[in-house]
């Protein structure tokens, strides 16, 4: 599954630039602990859920080769965040929905 | 063995900085990905160490065809117990460390799984955190 799949999600937002749109999704994993993300992600092409306000989560994010960000429950990057994220070619997206919540309806679009 | 130095910011924008720098460049000399990623993770968490925990410090790279040495070298002040900082959920990270998504207590436990050897010496004088990698495991080297 690629980012633009996921912007078919009604309520899913995409905030990073087009050129993020086509970064593949290989699986999702979520936590608010980086060192838990750095522990635990094995894999790249991951889209972290999380509901970490932080530039260090794209800082992660970057050095796990994930495809994506999606910030849940309503959180809202800063503008350093996204443009730290462009620059990297990572995806962020925004939920008003739980990590949970949000992952069961992309499993559920994934289908 | 070649080496670079870096100052290391303790502002926590400029965290995982120094990291990314040393993974762009093995990514440059076309090292396995396997191994660009542990050396990421552990230099990662070294980093985010001296940024949250440290007076400040630096960061020595040391590599040759066969090893990639990373130091991290402090000011400062110290940890309590090392024995303790190697235990899985251990850590005196600050409550707002901890607000930023920071003291899990993973750092040195990720640090130990992600390096070939880790060797850690602190005093309050300052902290030293050694990770060597190889950079062609199961390759034997004439030497």
């Amino acid at each position: 599954m690629q980012v633009k799949d996921l912007a078919d999600i009604s309520f899913l937002k995409v905030l990073s630039d087009d050129a993020t749109l086509d970064n593949e999704i290989k699986d999702l994993y979520t936590s608010d602990l980086l060192s838990w993300v750095m522990g635990h992600v094995h894999q790249e092409k991951v889209a972290l859920l999380t509901v970490l306000n932080t530039i260090n989560a794209v800082a992660v994010a970057t050095l796990l080769d994930m495809s994506a960000i999606i910030f849940c429950e309503g959180v809202i990057p800063t503008d350093d965040i996204i443009a730290k994220a462009n620059e990297e070619g990572i995806a962020i997206l925004v939920s008003p929905a739980s990590s949970i919540a949000t992952a069961r309806e992309i499993i559920k679009h994934e289908g | 063995m070649a080496k670079l130095t870096y100052d290391i910011s303790t502002s926590l924008e400029n965290a995982g900085y120094i990291s990314s720098k040393i993974k762009r460049m093995l990514n440059e000399w076309g090292i396995d990905k396997q191994i660009i990623r542990r050396v990421a993770i552990a230099s990662y968490e070294a980093e985010i160490n001296v940024v949250i925990h440290s007076y400040g410090g630096i960061c020595n790279v040391e590599y040759d065809d066969k090893e990639l040495r990373i130091e991290f070298l402090d000011r400062g002040p110290g940890i309590p117990s090392i024995e303790n900082a190697m235990k899985e959920g251990w850590s005196t990270a600050s409550q707002q460390d901890r607000e930023n998504g920071f003291g899990a207590g993973m750092g040195f436990p990720n640090m130990k799984k992600a390096a070939d050897q880790l060797i850690v010496e602190s005093s309050p004088d300052g902290t030293s955190v050694l990770m060597i990698f190889s950079l062609h495991p199961g390759v034997e080297h004439a030497s």
